[in-house]
């Protein structure tokens, strides 16, 4: 069920509450800091996490959508909106400014940010890491939760041994009319949960003479926080803090509207950013040392 | 100190008036291994859960169960769950999580155990199982036998006092039923663990067992240490109870032993036949031509002796069985005498026509076949090469995950071949006409509960035989004839998932050879069935090849394959050893055989099931000297 991660020593070693701390952090900076250094950092950030945890075929494979889905949204922001100042030039009549233009881009980065850092999410915040994490939360929705992730692909299984039954007992064989297609189907429907249910009953007698539905359940997997834990603990706290500080006082913030001005590059902001750069990059720098750890390993041999 | 007390047990089913289990007694002492054994529906099963309230039939009990000295209504809830624990038959359909782990910590969770209690137990049940290598693994990706074990141990981390079994192995194929009985084996003698076990393949649990309970219509009615109750068996030569004897013990009964001092396992067959070879040797007082070699080689050097001569008419009576078969292929027709109007079907004829010219027409042939089912997955079959021969029981062996499966979705079309072809009377599957290709290929799949989709068997049959076009008379006469063959005529308005294993499988077959097929392709059909079963299964598919028409099946079963087949194979490593004759099959194998050959094969290579000894004893006439 669950996937082997690629470096399993760097950031996915980190415990699970701590990687789902920094994962949201990163999501709600992508939403919300539209400062383009800012972005153009996370964009990177977010890539590099979701190559070192997905693979490069876990980047790759749906990389094609998103850019497209942002393109989609970099064309359509200024034909959708006209305001902003600077108008650049007319399209059938509708202005389009060069603000609109801008943040077109920025929204368009902002969200491929926040869908190549969903790669990363998966990798790292497994199902059973999820779980791990609500389980003292809500117990009995964690446990249905965990059997029922299981179903999916179980009835699939069993759905394709249906229909290869069926096929050899004269179903799904002719052209006929659409309906005769579906009323087979509902066959194979009816075959899976008449199936599924006999041997739900049996999973049911097998679950009680197990001792389920006595009392309160516990939940056998730990993570403890280890001294690394606390160190990293520690480390994003601070950063994080201070970003989220310096965001609420306006550090990072870039308006595009009502006119396009050159972003923000105090000495204020530039040391906002820093501290952003530092908690941002912690997975990469975790997952970079590991890297070059299995490197040194090798060439010593 | 006795675990279990059981007085005066009588159980009755709602809306039933005769009880299942009727008045009985039974103590047993702590650390004991029970077998309890008995055809299907002779109430074993129900016995079994009634030690375990959680698994409590529905229905009218009277008596008492104590257990360790306490009525078990009377048990707190948290010990009668984790102190008697409980293993079921199917594998799949007791397993709640997704993967190994998750699993083995259930049990424990539910009885809000801390994480590090539910970490040491399983870390020792790990390595006490040797599970270490598929912990992480998805469920599914597990073989039936592991996930078998995976069950054992997940009642193992409650540390039960009591094991309850209820047919474990019968959906296991031989070797992982064998590895799953020696845990217990080690369960029982390291732990002292009690166990109680409802089983039909008894071969192993025979020599496990410290006591045998045999249950005939709810009722215990024979009780007693392995060999006692055997040898008692074997002397009163009950016929109903005498499948469930080892095959070594009914061989030494076929061959004119008496009751007592009867060989259990294959050491002491081998013994046993070896005392008799030299009772033989002194009986007619002639050392030297009656040797050990008796009657392979011997048939050849001492041709005039008589001895010589009995061992060549021990290689025809193994050899029967083929001839048989071709004889019957004069009488093509259907099965019974009213089969005559299907003759005439495209196929019939033609494979008649083959038969006339030469006597191994090829019916469906494989012709160097490769699969694989995923890109990246390895080939399950690469250059599979065989031929199935018309009117011939073929039956292909090989261990878990060969392929054997896929290969009977391949020969039936439902996969395609990456490469090769799978050819019907010579022509490649591809180019028949679909409709017409599934009549004659019927496939029968390991599980009925997938041919199910209506509420009664009558109206899947009358589905069916819609679907088949057939016209009125036809169907009418098609029905007829499978009643009358498969006996349905009881079942007719019974909800198919009421009925048990060996009728839902029935209900299967009827619906594959409604559409009369010259080939019958059947997955694992002796699966979960017991010996009386089995044995109704063989007659059943030897009425209906009678007719002309060919089986293959794909098996574990060796004992079954090499009492009925004409011919076997071997699937291993994506290709196919043989197919041969099942006589010469078996002879040349070494552990891939019944369990009679393993006894008797260096000194007789013929003898290979009961009956070839039965035969061979009435051969040399000796049973009326020892007896």
């Amino acid at each position: 069920m669950e996937k082997k991660n690629n470096w399993p020593g760097g950031f996915y070693s980190l415990h699970p509450a701590l990687a789902f701390g920094y994962f949201v952090f990163l999501f709600a900076a992508a939403m919300m800091l539209k400062h383009p250094a800012y972005l153009l950092t996370l964009l990177l950030v977010v890539t590099a996490v979701a190559w070192f945890q997905g693979g490069a075929r876990g980047l790759i494979r749906p990389l094609p959508y998103y850019v497209l889905l942002a393109l989609v949204i970099l064309i359509a922001n200024p034909l959708i909106t006209s305001r902003g100042r600077t108008i650049l030039f007319y399209f059938r009549d509708l202005p389009v400014t060069l603000e609109s233009i801008a943040y077109g881009a920025m929204l368009a980065v902002s969200l491929l940010t926040v869908l190549i850092a969903f790669i990363g999410y998966n990798a790292v915040i497994t199902p059973g890491r999820f779980l791990y994490l609500f389980a003292r939360v809500a117990p009995r929705s964690a446990f249905v939760i965990t059997v029922a992730m299981r179903f999916v692909p179980l009835l699939k299984r069993r759905m394709k041994e249906i229909i290869q039954v069926q096929q050899s007992q004269g179903y799904f064989h002719y052209k006929k009319k659409k309906w005769l297609q579906a009323k087979e189907a509902m066959d194979t429907l009816h075959t899976l949960v008449s199936w599924s249910l006999e041997e739900a009953l049996q999973t049911g007698i097998s679950m009680r003479s197990r001792g389920y539905g006595l009392g309160k359940r516990s939940y056998a997997v730990v993570y403890r926080m280890e001294r690394r834990d606390k160190l990293a603990l520690w480390w994003l706290g601070v950063t994080g803090v201070a970003t989220i500080v310096g965001a609420a006082a306006g550090l990072g913030r870039y308006s595009v509207y009502p006119k396009l001005l050159p972003p923000d590059f105090s000495n204020l902001t530039v040391m906002h950013y820093v501290g952003f750069v530092g908690f941002v990059l912690t997975p990469v720098v975790m997952d970079a040392r590991e890297v070059l750890r299995w490197r040194n390993i090798r060439s010593n041999m | 100190m006795a675990q279990y007390q059981i007085e005066h047990v009588t159980f009755t089913f709602p809306e039933q008036t005769v009880p299942a289990l009727s008045d009985i007694s039974l103590t047993i002492a702590e650390g004991e291994f029970l077998l309890l054994c008995g055809a299907t529906g002779s109430g074993k099963t129900t016995f079994l859960r009634q030690l375990k309230r959680e698994v409590w039939p529905e229905g009218h009990r009277s008596g008492e169960i104590v257990y360790e000295g306490q009525p078990i209504a009377a048990l707190s809830p948290v010990r009668a769950a984790a102190e008697i624990g409980m293993v079921f038959q199917h594998p799949d359909a007791q397993i709640v999580m997704g993967n190994v782990q998750q699993e083995l910590a259930f049990a424990l969770e539910n009885l809000n155990l801390p994480p590090a209690v539910i970490q040491r137990r399983m870390a020792e049940m790990v390595s006490f199982l040797g599970m270490e290598s598929w912990l992480r693994q998805s469920v599914h990706e597990l073989s039936g036998g592991q996930k078998q074990l995976l069950n054992l141990a997940s009642v193992l981390m409650m540390r039960p006092k009591v094991l309850l079994l209820d047919e474990p192995t019968a959906q296991l194929d031989p070797i992982a039923a064998k590895e799953f009985v020696q845990v217990l084996q080690r369960l029982n003698q390291e732990l002292s663990l009690t166990i109680i076990i409802a089983e039909h393949r008894l071969e192993e649990l025979f020599q496990l067992a410290t006591t045998v309970c045999v249950f005939a219509q709810g009722t215990i009615c024979d009780q007693g240490m392995p060999r006692e109750v055997i040898e008692r068996i074997a002397s009163r030569g009950e016929e109903a109870l005498l499948p469930l004897l080892p095959s070594v013990s009914r061989m030494a009964l076929q061959a004119g032993a008496p009751g007592a001092g009867l060989p259990l396992t294959v050491r002491e067959g081998k013994a046993w036949l070896a005392a008799l070879a030299d009772q033989q040797r002194a009986g007619t007082g002639d050392e030297r031509t009656r040797g050990p070699e008796l009657p392979g080689a011997a048939g050849k050097s001492i041709s005039g002796d008589r001895v010589g001569r009995e061992a060549e008419r021990v290689r025809e009576a193994a050899n029967e069985r083929q001839q048989q078969t071709q004889d019957s292929r004069d009488e093509q027709g259907g099965f019974g005498q009213e089969g005559s109007v299907r003759a005439g079907s495209r196929l019939g004829e033609r494979a008649a026509a083959g038969i006339g010219a030469d006597r191994a027409a090829v019916l469906l042939a494989c012709r160097s076949i490769f699969f694989q089912y995923e890109k990246e997955g390895p080939f399950l079959l690469h250059g599979c090469s065989f031929e199935v021969q018309a009117g011939e029981l073929l039956a292909v062996m090989g261990g878990n995950g060969a392929g054997k499966s896929t290969l009977l979705r391949l020969l039936t079309g439902l996969l395609k071949p990456q490469r090769g072809n799978v050819e019907l009377a010579s022509r490649p599957l591809a180019k028949w006409n679909l409709q017409e290709r599934m009549e004659q290929l019927g496939y029968l799949a390991q599980n009925p509960l997938l041919y199910f989709n209506r509420d009664t068997v009558k109206e899947l049959l009358d589905d069916r035989l819609e679907r088949l076009g057939l016209s009125a008379q036809e169907q009418k006469r098609r029905l007829h004839e499978l009643q009358g063959l498969l006996g349905l005529e009881p079942l007719l308005h019974a909800h198919p998932h009421d009925l048990s294993g060996g009728q839902q499988q029935k209900v299967a077959l009827a619906l594959v050879l409604l559409a009369d097929p010259q080939v019958l392709l059947l997955d694992e059909p002796t699966k979960g069935l017991d010996p009386y079963q089995k044995h109704r299964l063989a007659e059943l598919l030897e009425r209906w090849r009678r007719g002309g028409r060919t089986i293959v099946m794909v098996s574990h079963d060796v004992e079954f394959a090499a009492r009925y087949a004409t011919r076997c194979a071997l699937l291993f490593d994506g290709q196919m050893i043989g197919p041969e004759a099942t006589g010469d099959f078996f002879r040349q194998n070494y552990f891939y055989t019944t369990a009679i050959q393993r006894a008797a094969g260096g000194r007789w290579p013929e003898l290979i099931t009961e009956e070839d000894v039965g035969r061979w004893r009435q051969g040399l006439g000796l049973g009326e000297r020892s007896m």
